[in-house]
């Protein structure tokens, strides 16, 4: 792995496991829009957050292991290792496909320098 | 910007699935074709960045907060269509293992962060980095801008998805578009700040991975490894 993929993955881990638990709780832009239309009418608290919730429904899926990304530096560890490999991984995939065509059976070359 | 499940109907979520499943497809197309061996690693840094610090929330006033969509980050970075297959590697992973965006809302949030963002802010920043004066900074000023912009486009683009398309009614339309856009024009400021501190980072340390790195003064030009 180049010095580069190192600190790159560096930096996204002190932010995700670290920075993270900085993070505002308010509602996101989306929410939050919600809340001031669709939900506007109810009043401002625990009715307007309930109105939020029946908007959004329940999850299709709930199976997710750290939901909301509770236990924030462990989320943080794994999404970004987890997406790191997914992206480098599928891409690294397809150019080994396009080699194995052009390159008659030859062995690939190293890849990464 | 993460849409849940509940917010759009079958149909809008069957639709924006397909539009978003072609573009993954075409975006795994181009990788084979243009991306460069060594740029890998940078697919898989900004994969793991844009989930990182789309964790982390920040204030914008008015009891709202906004993170990264980081499209634009990706897209300045890799060009408009890899920004297409990370931001959906974050998308997905978000869904499965966080329970962030519904996961019948995947494709919606796709087409919203990887289609509308990424590839959409993509092209902006390419034809807005070639009338900017071809410097660091006219590079940076193009990808801010370009960042700001695909927050506020999305925001549109969602606000459409939400009505037409989804729980909220055609007759929300213009509340829930005047709301959000005003919300993700303050985000995007946000959005900009940080899209331009990536982007700087990469240039200082290896310009030569940057896919659009002809737009840059000639010794950030890409260089044959």
């Amino acid at each position: 792995m180049t010095s580069f993929a190192l600190a790159g993955l560096a930096v996204a881990l002190v932010a995700g496991m670290i920075l993270s638990n900085l993070a505002s709780d308010s509602p996101d832009g989306l929410e939050s829009a919600v809340l001031r239309t669709q939900c506007a009418d109810q009043p401002e608290g625990e009715a307007r957050d309930a109105c939020l919730e029946e908007a959004a429904g329940d999850p299709v899926y709930d199976a997710a292991p750290l939901p909301d990304y509770e236990i924030t530096w462990l989320s943080g560890a794994l999404g970004v290792l987890v997406c790191f490999a997914i992206a480098a991984g599928l891409v690294a995939l397809v150019r080994d496909g396009t080699r194995g065509a052009r390159g008659g059976g030859a062995p690939p070359p190293s890849r990464v320098t | 910007m993460h849409i849940p499940d509940g917010f759009i109907s079958g149909s809008t979520a069957v639709v924006t699935g397909v539009v978003s499943a072609g573009a993954v497809a075409y975006a795994l197309k181009e990788g084979r074709e243009t991306l460069e061996d060594r740029q890998i690693p940078l697919v898989g840094v900004t994969a793991a960045f844009v989930f990182a610090v789309q964790m982390i929330n920040f204030p914008v006033g008015l009891g709202t907060s906004g993170h990264l969509v980081g499209g634009a980050l990706a897209s300045v970075l890799l060009g408009p269509w890899l920004a297409a297959l990370v931001l959906a590697v974050v998308l997905l992973v978000q869904a499965l293992a966080f329970a962030d965006g519904g996961i019948t809302a995947l494709g919606a949030n796709v087409l919203l962060m990887g289609v509308v963002a990424g590839v959409g802010g993509g092209y902006a920043f390419r034809s807005l980095a070639r009338v900017l004066p071809r410097t660091s900074t006219g590079f940076l000023t193009a990808a801010g801008v370009t960042a700001w912009l695909s927050v506020v486009v999305a925001s549109v683009v969602c606000s459409v998805l939400i009505t037409f398309g989804g729980v909220f009614g055609a007759e929300e339309f213009g509340p829930v578009l005047a709301s959000m856009v005003g919300l993700h024009a303050l985000i995007g400021i946000g959005e900009a700040a940080i899209t331009v501190a990536a982007v700087s980072a990469v240039l200082a340390s290896r310009p030569d991975l940057v896919a659009d790195s002809q737009l840059l003064p000639a010794r950030g030009r890409a260089v044959t490894a």
